[in-house]
């Protein structure tokens, strides 16, 4: 970038060069984002790049970073003689693209301060609201298919030696054929709501499903598919803050027309409009995103962990019911063998 | 543009920089603390914790020695000092450190939950379980116990185990019960012990359990803030290694002073000399530039990101082994107190009761 670039010219090509970086790095495996790192630090402070790509190969312990590393030398461009392996083609494809643009530094300014928001939304799978609601599925699922072979097998059999012993059926053990009873009745209508809620979440709840399918897209780590009020703000938060060294810097912010176009809400309107700095007011509207959304995702986990509780104590009454009416059944049994009363 | 907003460059990390403005910092301390109180709104998290306590501490006087032992404290504040040695602190300027120094904090700086929270769930299952077991030994144990009694029955040996268990935990019931009413309070004091010199959003048992990689994550995060503050590479290791909370790593300081005085001045001995952290010698080794700080502490994220969770993962995989074996164990327990009836029953009729045998 020359001497003479303009303030939008730089919001620009940083907005290019952030959004590169952003979406590249969720592509990358830990190691290969040190890498790159590695390579950002080196290039934009003047740092010995062989020392620190030699240091590095040895700790991953990775042939074509040890070969990529021997061939750098000083003068050389380490993008040059990266080799086919040391690297994934996503990293290659935007480094290379971006050198050829002219916008290499960018990028890797970009890279070294990606914001705190591009990091915080690289969840891992098992901590969201997907993944519990697959257990919870998965735990029914199983839950299920015991209480069908208790209800088809054992409950007639007992049933059976009742009737053959000529004994009364005691109150635990009606119970447990009542709810015997309704369970089998009910059975079908529980496969039913089951279906229902997969084909809500399918075809109703993308975001939900989309991100429980994520856990199979290579890498360990995720970027969570974020709801669009919550970009909306921080697009806008983005904004404040790319274009304060511009011409905008005293352009006045209308919050009121922001409230009214569904963009803010009214209380973070009235909280960004208390503080003079620019940089402060796009702090704060993405840290109330961000806890916007945390709680949306919260109280979302709550309706999932009460569901969960209910299933469970269902459960835990179903085990607790069989196990009283069978051994109350049986010491009935040997009661009427035994003619003790 | 603010005069935090340009580049780094060699002449930004004069030693004893931090110490010389400390006076400067602490005339802006109650502005320092209410531009981060305003800053954590919508925080949340472990960056929330530590933003309150970086607030605590520019409203309680802000010691210099203490500021040395918490990389929390020293993201916000070297940002600030360098603004103070170019000339008088403005608001803008407060608003931009703050902001630059909670970016390093979330880029950089733990990011794990509290391993107690994440132990919590074992922790009442265990509960469950003790009050469940004394109650089962109290009241159903000796009820079958009588049923085998008058019969006459003779026992299999895993239901005569079970009932010499429920023997043994009644004896021990009242130890038993010290123990589960005796471990909150103990978690509780347990928790804390060391508190101020941890880091905010660690809890006792995060530094416990830390492993090495972790370790040194913490360690050249803490490293690189006192280099940046101005202290000298020998001054930095050895605060970063008393902070620590590990015993390994201050004895590595000593053994790594003798190794410095005996070895070759071209070969500089290695801190940590450890082949799976090598890059994080390679980084220590470099000479002092504001490009050695960016690499110390990409390299502090790339150990984190590569380790913090194993912890988080393996309680997470261990629960569902531990309700499985909860429930394997009280289905054994069932069979083995019901087959001795469920034998009397076949043997006297003839006919096993169906389904389970």
């Amino acid at each position: 970038m020359s001497e003479s670039a303009t303030p939008e010219l730089i919001a620009k090509e940083r907005l290019v060069a952030d959004q590169s970086a952003s979406e590249l790095a969720p592509l990358l495996s830990v190691d290969e984002r040190a890498l790159v790192s590695i390579l950002a630090t080196a290039d934009l402070y003047q740092l010995d790049a062989q020392k620190l790509v030699t240091g590095f190969a040895k700790e991953v312990r990775s042939v074509p970073v040890r070969r990529f590393s021997s061939r750098l030398k000083p003068g050389i461009d380490p993008l040059d003689v990266m080799g086919d392996n040391a690297m994934s083609v996503p990293c290659k494809v935007a480094l290379a693209s971006s050198r050829a643009s002219g916008t290499l530094k960018a990028f890797y300014r970009s890279w070294l301060a990606q914001t705190v928001d591009d990091r915080i939304r690289w969840v891992r799978h098992e901590h969201t609201n997907a993944a519990k609601l697959g257990r919870l599925f998965l735990r029914t699922l199983f839950s299920l298919w015991i209480f069908t072979t208790i209800l088809f097998s054992v409950i007639p059999e007992h049933k059976k030696m009742i009737e053959e012993f000529g004994i009364e059926a005691n109150s635990a053990f009606s119970l447990m054929l009542t709810v015997g009873d309704w369970f089998a009745k009910l059975f079908p209508l529980f496969f039913l709501v089951l279906f229902l809620v997969f084909f809500y979440l399918i075809f109703f709840h993308r975001s939900l499903a989309m991100n429980y399918f994520r856990r199979w897209l290579p890498g360990r780590w995720r970027q969570t598919v974020l709801p669009e009020p919550i970009l909306t703000r921080k697009l806008l938060a983005w904004d404040l803050l790319a274009f304060r060294g511009g011409q905008q810097e005293n352009q006045h912010v209308d919050w009121d027309a922001l409230v009214k176009h569904a963009a803010v809400a009214m209380p973070e309107a009235e909280i960004a409009k208390k503080v003079a700095s620019r940089e402060t007011q796009a702090w704060l509207l993405r840290n109330m995103a961000d806890q916007k959304y945390n709680r949306k995702r919260d109280r979302a986990s709550l309706i999932i962990d009460i569901a969960s509780l209910l299933i469970q104590l269902a459960i835990a009454f179903l085990i607790v019911l069989i196990a009283f009416a069978m051994i109350t059944m049986l010491l009935d049994v040997m009661n009427g063998l035994g003619g003790i009363k | 543009m603010t005069r935090l907003s340009k580049q780094l460059t060699a002449e930004d990390l004069p030693l004893g920089l931090l110490e010389s403005q400390w006076d400067a910092l602490q005339q802006v301390a109650y502005d320092v603390a209410d531009e981060v109180d305003i800053k954590s709104e919508g925080l949340s998290g472990n960056l929330l914790t530590q933003t309150r306590f970086v607030s605590e501490f520019f409203r309680g006087g802000a010691d210099y020695n203490e500021a040395l032992r918490q990389s929390t404290i020293l993201a916000i504040a070297n940002p600030l000092a360098q603004v103070a040695a170019q000339g008088p602190i403005t608001k803008a300027d407060i608003s931009t450190a703050v902001s630059q120094g909670l970016c390093t904090l979330s880029r950089h700086g733990i990011t794990h939950r509290n391993l107690f929270r994440i132990f919590l769930f074992p922790i009442l299952l265990t509960y469950f379980v003790g009050f469940g077991v004394i109650l089962v030994s109290h009241f159903i144990v000796p009820f079958f116990e009588q049923i085998y009694t008058e019969f006459g029955i003779v026992v299999s040996w895993l239901t005569g185990f079970f009932v010499q268990l429920g023997y043994g935990i009644r004896g021990a019931t009242m130890p038993l019960l010290v123990v589960l009413f005796g471990l909150p309070p103990s978690l509780w004091l347990f928790g804390l012990v060391g508190r101020k010199k941890r880091q905010p959003g660690m809890s006792q048992l995060d530094l416990l359990l830390a492993r090495k990689r972790p370790t040194i994550a913490r360690w050249l995060l803490h490293f690189s803030l006192l280099l940046e503050a101005g202290l000298t590479k020998e001054e930095a290791i050895g605060i970063a290694s008393s902070s620590s909370g590990k015993r390994w790593v201050s004895r590595r300081v000593e053994a790594w002073k003798q190794e410095c005085e005996t070895s070759d001045p071209d070969e500089p001995s290695l801190f940590f000399d450890d082949r799976e952290v090598r890059m994080a010698d390679t980084s220590i080794d470099l000479p002092r530039s504001p490009g050695q700080i960016v690499l110390l502490q990409h390299v502090a994220t790339w150990y984190r990101d590569s380790s913090s969770s194993l912890i988080e993962w393996l309680v997470q995989l261990l629960v569902p082994l531990y309700v499985f074996l909860i429930m394997a164990t009280c289905v054994l327990f069932m069979l083995a107190m019901l087959e001795p009836i469920i034998s009397v029953i076949g043997s006297l009729t003839g006919v096993m009761p169906g389904g389970f045998m």
